[in-house]
């Protein structure tokens, strides 16, 4: 069951046999994607709005299969938000947690009205959205060898089930993660796994059932459970968290909660830590040969105290300890390194990559999806679709670049412009909103009084920013919008924007592009995740996340854009700039760009 | 004597209730009056405000300026001011309803029958500001506005020696503090010279620091002998104070009353001092020493006026019980000593070092700093004091953003500039064959300022349009992002203008009304339009379907066989269509005649300008190419002397030559070089340069005057000066007797060709930094931190300092600190 994790040997065998597979190799891409889920999806309608060579193999009949299976209750925990009382449909993506990024006419709000839809709803919206935008998948084609020749064309070979192969350029994985995790427990063949409980809840009508794990699949089960059972017992060896607490949604969602009730108050269900220190880091699962009931015993003398808290058996154990990623498809040509959990002894989940989503010493195989979700694990929602839409989306910039030498795009004006355009952004900008502590816009400083403005931008890939953009930056602008460290009282005080709890707008000014010692060399918590800016500016947070009054949000940030051009900011009006044009070599700003557009405000009578 | 507010608050918070109120007799008009009463209203020789009301009663909803302006007249009435308003339904003939404009938007404002002033409602926005206009008009005399420090300079050297008086710096005119200082003034101005300034230019001359808050200070100018005038200044005390009502209106009583007394003549009891929130200062003094520490007191006095008052205990004279009860003989063991005790206080400080000058004003400075303090935290609480008071950083200094604050809750008909949204826009495109489309974000201060404008032109063109509809639309790129991008819109506000279903151009010119219209009607009608009958030609002389004047007319007149000359003139129209209206004559008797009404013949193009006085209109005979025309068009489509102001700058700076700029003031003499530069540009013999013309007129602050003085120090009238924007080089011409045709030639010539020794100056380098430094949170964020390591340091006896705790609240670890071998403790759930 375990994943081999040998590092990649390549050798005489591997050329020979890259060799034969493109010798046998029938169609060629540019680019061949794994998966036809969402990120496979998403990554298609980029490839395909840019004309690019492309393909998607995947192994069922219709695109985001897992969702067919789960989650195994059924209903999704990603919101579906159909009213925000704003018509802006960028800002509206802030609150669709479901829908993939599209020509702006076609939403998942438009197939269900559930807060919390049921998943068979999910199949059907990937289903339109692969219609619509005519995705190019190629179904019932399981990959199950992945090579790479040794050749300085270095093409990847791709072997289906039928032995077919195909050669790609470059290869995406967006298998998601879903090969079920089994821990490493004496006895856990006594125990059931989450993707293949039985359903039918009258089989645990009256049983007692302890759970393992504290995820959001252990608490739906628990909550699904608990309504017929005796009683259900949520063990892990983690304290859980709550989503809404730690701003993190892959941490337990208030959806998913009612155990916190029945515990708390004492109404039999039970939630506890197989804490690291106790000696109950292993459990054992044993099975009453003539009960068939299942009692959890540790190597440890608590077993043997009279008050043992697991002292009575169970019916059932069921494991929901999440999911790994499949490495076994790849030869070791190509295998992606795994990382390594913080905690040793926790399996490894993802695939090892860098901050373009690129596996490390596998140049030209990609990672999109909740794959790359070890990027941002437990900080933000790289690992959810209404976070790696956009991650996804960085990615095709990357490769675009990379490949076609197409640069990321940008808006260049003049600098009287900008107070404006990132007001707008400030209020509306979803994928930073989503993103949060990730991506953000970085605004180009020039000398010609201009700017140039870039979206979604990974913070980590500042240092090299130039070779993943193509283009040439000195002094620059990063706004990102970010969960606060205040205390939790929102006074929104301009003057004290920086100690905002809540998500709230920040700009990192820097005189040059930061390195990557300075990445590295930086107090994260001062800064929020980035290097100690030159000049720093915070918006304060907002009780409804509307950054737009004249005093308290727009000239604060005027003053600090000021302070980085180093010019007067203003407006002016028709009059004060004839006259000041009269009289100087060269007007304020505000003048030429209204003399430049044409557009001179007239005081009026 | 009027009764002062007790307190400004209040009457806001009133305020703020009455405005959700919908009483009947607030949908009525107060004070009502007739039209025929109003002569008898207005002519008493006090101060009279009538609002002339133009819309339908009963109010559909309370109407906030009416609401506003009822409590202040309740207010101004203490002042002696009537108000009035007067509905002008069914009062057509009155002569202000029967104004055109202004008079639904202001309030007019009379004294002894004759109208002072009218202030626009703009700047009425609430009770304060309603207040703090109208008595700055009826004490104007007693309160006046200084504009630079020489006048205040005037108001002090006129009182030294008679009286003290009280300046105050404004922000603005309007505000809360404005209102205080003018309430409290209407009260003391027969005790107190009053002058108040709203530039901190003058401020500048009695304090040395910048001063960015409203300020009033004290200045004493009364102890000022007359002798001593011409070399001593008058004292400065910086009232320190909150400006409110409450607070500075004790102030004024403090100072108004002496502040040294002998104890026993003190006849205020300890409740009235607490009253008035003043501090008592003890001097003790023996009958030997009195008359001095009496003369040191009365200097102590004139420093801390305002803020204590000094008792001088006598221990000799008094009874031994009250002295004792002072602390003389415990306390107090020698004389002369000082005591001082807070208001409010029961208790005494004393005094513990020796009895100097210098000594008691520490000892009192000291006290004084530590009762401010503590008493800090508690004011910081109570509505008196303006807790959250703005910093200077989010105090708008944006011209157009602080006007768009002022008109944000203005309400207007914008039935004539419809929002579009992602389904109405399209369905517009398809439907109109022409429209205008403003797209914009609604922060967007120059937007805010337009938008007005744009509905007015909006309701001005839809009788141009064949359908009555109005052709300028709107989509508000906040709400439609979508529909925005569609059309390329990335800045704010941008233009299109959707021809036959499809973008046809942008719209780049001045923000304002007639500009607009005049660029939409241009392609509203038929342009250019071929003129085949008299009727026609006489119907495109007069400026087509709008009036005369609005548009400069271009004529082509053709012979039938000038094809070449017909294409390139088409070509030029349709390129230019959007600002000038084109006709066509081809060949005819008509076409003949028209031409030599314009002393030409057939094959000419003329151009015919309205509003230009010195030249109705001109030709170009040769030559009709393209390029010929299109430059002939932008050359002499302007007036042929030109008066330069802000509306044709950019037309006039579009042709890159330098200005020669004639000033003159109108009731000047000489203006006879007008004449001389008119016929020069006629005879078009100066083409390198753009002669033109800026009145300087009466008002020093006119823009010609502000200008001409930027290039020359002590201009005297007329005078020429020629401005190369190119390279910012200036030439003021140097023979200011000699206006003659000759001599501005050669003048003119002399720059031409670069000679030497004619430049005298040049513009101005424009550095345009910031007005403030932004909020430093880098720096607030270091000092914060240095001071938490300093906490935990402290608290933790030095050692490793943790680091912060970020973005959540860490939740408590329900963790077991067993000892390694030892059993943990049962309770290790996490229910705790």
């Amino acid at each position: 069951m375990s994943v081999s994790l040998h590092t990649v040997v390549i050798g005489k065998w591997t050329l020979i046999t890259c060799f034969v597979f493109v010798t046998h190799a029938l169609g060629f891409h540019q680019y061949c994607l794994i998966g036809a889920g969402p990120a496979g999806l998403q990554m298609g309608y980029f490839l395909g709005k840019a004309n690019r060579d492309y393909v998607i193999f995947e192994k069922t009949n219709m695109p985001g299969s897992f969702f067919e299976h789960y989650p195994r209750h059924r209903k999704l925990i990603s919101i579906n938000k159909i009213n925000t009382g704003s018509t802006n449909k960028e800002f509206n993506f802030r609150h669709d947690w479901n829908s993939l990024i599209g020509d702006g006419d076609l939403y998942f709000k438009e197939f269900s009205r559930d807060f919390f839809p049921n998943a068979d709803v999910i199949l059907e919206y990937f289903q339109a959205y692969k219609t619509k935008y005519n995705i190019r998948v190629q179904y019932n084609t399981t990959i199950v060898n992945v090579g790479r020749d040794n050749t300085a064309v270095s093409l990847f070979s791709l072997r289906d089930q039928k032995g077919t192969v195909h050669t790609c350029k470059t290869v995406i994985v967006s298998t998601g993660i879903a090969i079920p995790n089994v821990p490493d427990y004496e006895g856990i063949e006594n125990t059931i796994g989450y993707e293949d409980m039985p359903m039918n809840m009258s089989m645990y009508d009256g049983k007692t059932v302890l759970i393992l794990g504290k995820g959001n699949s252990a608490f739906e089960t628990g909550t699904a459970i608990s309504y017929v059972a005796n009683l259900v017992h949520l063990v892990s060896n983690r304290i859980e968290e709550d989503a809404w607490n730690s701003h993190y949604v892959g941490d337990v969602r208030a959806v998913n909660n009612e155990l916190y009730d029945t515990f708390y108050l004492k109404s039999l269900d039970g939630l506890f830590v197989l804490a690291t220190g106790t000696g109950m880091e292993q459990p054992r699962f044993v099975k009453d040969e003539s009960s068939e009931k299942i009692s959890i015993r540790f190597n440890h003398l608590i077993s043997d105290k009279d008050n043992y808290m697991f002292r009575w058996e169970y019916d059932y154990v069921i494991r929901c300890t999440g999911f790994v990623f499949d490495f076994s498809i790849f030869d070791k040509t190509c295998r992606p390194k795994p990382k390594f959990p913080w905690n040793k002894n926790r399996r490894p989940k993802y695939p090892l990559i860098d901050h373009t989503y690129q596996a490390v010493d596998v140049p030209g195989l990609y990672f999109a999806g909740t794959v790359t979700h070890s990027l941002d694990f437990k900080k933000s929602s790289g690992g959810f679709l209404h976070g790696f839409r956009y991650t996804t989306q960085a990615l095709h910039r990357i490769l675009e670049y990379q490949n076609h030498r197409k640069q990321w795009p940008s808006i260049k004006m003049s600098i009287s412009e900008l107070l404006n355009h990132i007001i707008k952004r400030v209020n509306e900008a979803s994928g930073l909103y989503q993103m949060f502590g990730v991506l953000s816009d970085v605004m180009i400083l020039s000398s010609d009084e201009k700017y140039e403005y870039l979206e979604d931008y990974p913070i980590q890939l500042l240092p090299t920013f130039k070779n993943i953009t193509g283009k040439e930056a000195d002094r620059i602008i990063v706004f990102t919008l970010q969960y606060g460290s205040g205390e939790g009282v929102e006074l929104n005080i301009a003057k004290q924007a920086h100690t905002s709890f809540f998500l709230h707008p920040m700009f990192h000014y820097y005189e040059r592009i930061p390195t990557d010692k300075d990445m590295i060399m930086h107090n994260k918590l001062l800064y929020n995740g980035l290097p100690r800016p030159t000049k720093l500016h915070h918006i304060t947070s907002d009780f409804r996340t509307s950054w737009s009054t004249p005093n308290s949000h727009i000239l604060p940030l005027r003053r600090f854009l000021e302070s980085c051009v180093g010019q007067d900011l203003r407006y002016n009006y028709d009059d004060e700039c004839f006259q000041l044009t009269m009289t100087h070599k060269n007007p304020p700003i505000g003048c030429q760009q209204s003399y430049a557009s044409g557009l001179r405000i007239s005081r009026s009578a | 004597m009027a009764a002062l507010r007790k307190c400004s608050w209040a009457v806001l918070v009133l305020t703020n209730l009455a405005v959700f109120a919908t009483a009947t007799d607030e949908n009525l008009l107060f004070n009502p009056l007739k039209s025929k009463d109003l002569n008898d209203f207005v002519s008493p020789p006090f101060v009279r405000v009538v609002y002339f009301f133009k819309g339908e009663l009963p109010l559909q909803q309370p109407d906030r300026f009416l609401l506003n302006f009822k409590q202040a007249s309740d207010i101004l009435e203490d002042y002696g001011v009537k108000t009035a308003t007067l509905h002008c339904k069914n009062e057509a003939m009155n002569e202000y309803c029967s104004r055109k404009h202004s008079v639904a938007e202001s309030v007019f404002i009379f004294r002894g029958g004759n109208l002072l002033l009218e202030i626009q409602l703009a700047s009425m926005f609430n009770i304060d500001a309603i207040v703090s206009n109208i008595l700055q008009m009826v004490m104007l005399g007693e309160v006046p506005i200084v504009s630079d420090e020489e006048k205040l300079q005037q108001i002090m050297d006129m009182n030294k020696g008679k009286q003290d008086v009280l300046y105050s710096y404004q922000r603005a005119v309007g505000t809360l503090e404005h209102r205080v200082f003018m309430e409290v003034a209407f009260v003391y101005s027969n005790q107190y010279a009053f002058a108040l300034s709203t530039s901190t230019e003058v401020a500048r001359l009695i304090s040395s620091t910048d001063v960015r808050h409203p300020t009033i200070w004290y200045l004493q100018c009364k102890s000022v002998s007359p002798m001593d005038a011409s070399t001593k200044s008058c004292p400065v005390l910086r009232y320190t104070g909150p400006i409110n009502l409450e607070t500075f209106s004790k102030y004024m009583k403090l100072i108004s009353m002496p502040n040294v007394l002998d104890f026993q003549e003190s006849m205020l009891t300890k409740s009235e001092f607490d009253d008035l929130q003043v501090h008592r200062a003890y001097i003790f003094t023996d009958a030997a020493s009195y008359k001095s520490t009496q003369a040191l007191t009365a200097e102590l006095g004139s420093h801390f006026i305002g803020s204590m008052v000094f008792l001088i205990v006598n221990v000799n004279k008094l009874p031994t019980y009250v002295v004792k009860q002072l602390g003389y003989g415990s306390q107090v063991t020698e004389v002369p000593s000082a005591a001082f005790r807070s208001y409010g206080s029961n208790n005494l400080e004393y005094m513990s070092v020796k009895f100097t000058e210098t000594n008691i004003r520490n000892f009192l400075k000291h006290v004084l700093d530590t009762f401010n303090e503590e008493t800090m935290d508690e004011r910081l609480y109570t509505d008196n004091h303006p807790i959250f008071e703005v910093p200077p950083q989010e105090i708008q200094d944006d011209p157009v953003a602080e006007d768009a604050y002022l008109i944000r809750n203005k309400k207007f008909n914008t039935t004539s500039i419809p929002a579009l949204t992602d389904k109405t826009f399209p369905a517009m495109l398809s439907e109109k064959n022409l429209f205008l489309v403003m797209f914009y974000v609604q922060w967007d201060p120059r937007t805010q300022v337009f938008m007005e404008h744009y509905a007015e032109a909006g309701r001005m063109l839809e009788h141009m349009t064949s359908d009555n509809t109005s052709p300028l639309a709107r989509v508000n790129c906040a709400d439609w992002p979508d529909v925005c991008e569609k059309n390329d819109v990335i800045r704010y506000p941008t233009f299109i203008l959707f021809k036959n279903h499809k973008r046809m151009s942008e719209y780049q010119d001045r923000l304002d009304t007639m500009t607009v219209v005049k660029f939409v009607s241009l392609h509203l009608q038929q342009n250019p339009v071929t003129l085949t009958t008299k009727a026609e030609v006489t119907q495109f002389l007069e400026g087509g379907m709008a009036s005369t004047g609005m548009y400069v007319l271009v004529l082509g007149l053709f012979k039938e066989k000038d094809t070449e000359e017909l294409k390139a003139f088409a070509t030029v129209a349709s390129d230019l269509r959007h600002r000038f209206m084109f006709g066509i004559m081809k060949g005819g008797s008509l076409a003949e005649g028209t031409a030599q009404y314009f002393g030409t013949g057939l094959s000419s193009v003329v151009i015919i300008k309205e509003q230009d006085k010195d030249e109705g209109f001109t030709v170009l005979k040769d030559d009709l190419t393209q390029g010929n025309i299109a430059k002939f068009i932008e050359e002499s489509s302007l007036p042929v002397f030109p008066a330069l102001e802000p509306e044709n700058f950019v037309a006039l700076r579009s042709l890159k030559k330098p200005f020669v700029i004639l000033f003159f003031s109108v009731d000047n003499s000489k203006v006879e070089v007008r004449k001389v530069m008119t016929e020069m540009a006629k005879s078009r013999q100066f083409n390198d340069f753009v002669l033109c013309y800026m009145e300087v007129g009466m008002n020093s602050n006119s823009m010609g005057s502000f200008i001409l003085h930027s290039y020359i120090d002590e201009p005297s009238l007329p005078t020429i000066v020629t401005v190369n924007h190119d390279n910012g080089k200036l030439y003021n011409y140097p023979m200011g007797n000699d206006f003659s045709k000759q001599s501005i030639s050669k003048w003119l010539q002399g720059i031409s060709s670069g000679k030497a020794g004619l430049q005298t100056g040049e513009l101005k380098d424009g550095k345009w930094k910031p007005l403030l430094p932004a909020y430093d949170f880098l720096a607030m964020i270091d000092s914060e931190e240095a001071e938490y390591r300093k906490e935990v340091e402290e608290s933790m006896g030095g050692g490793r300092i943790p680091s912060r705790s970020g973005g959540t609240a860490p939740k408590p670890i329900p963790m077991p600190t067993s000892e390694p071998g030892t059993p943990p403790q049962p309770s290790i759930h996490t229910e705790l």
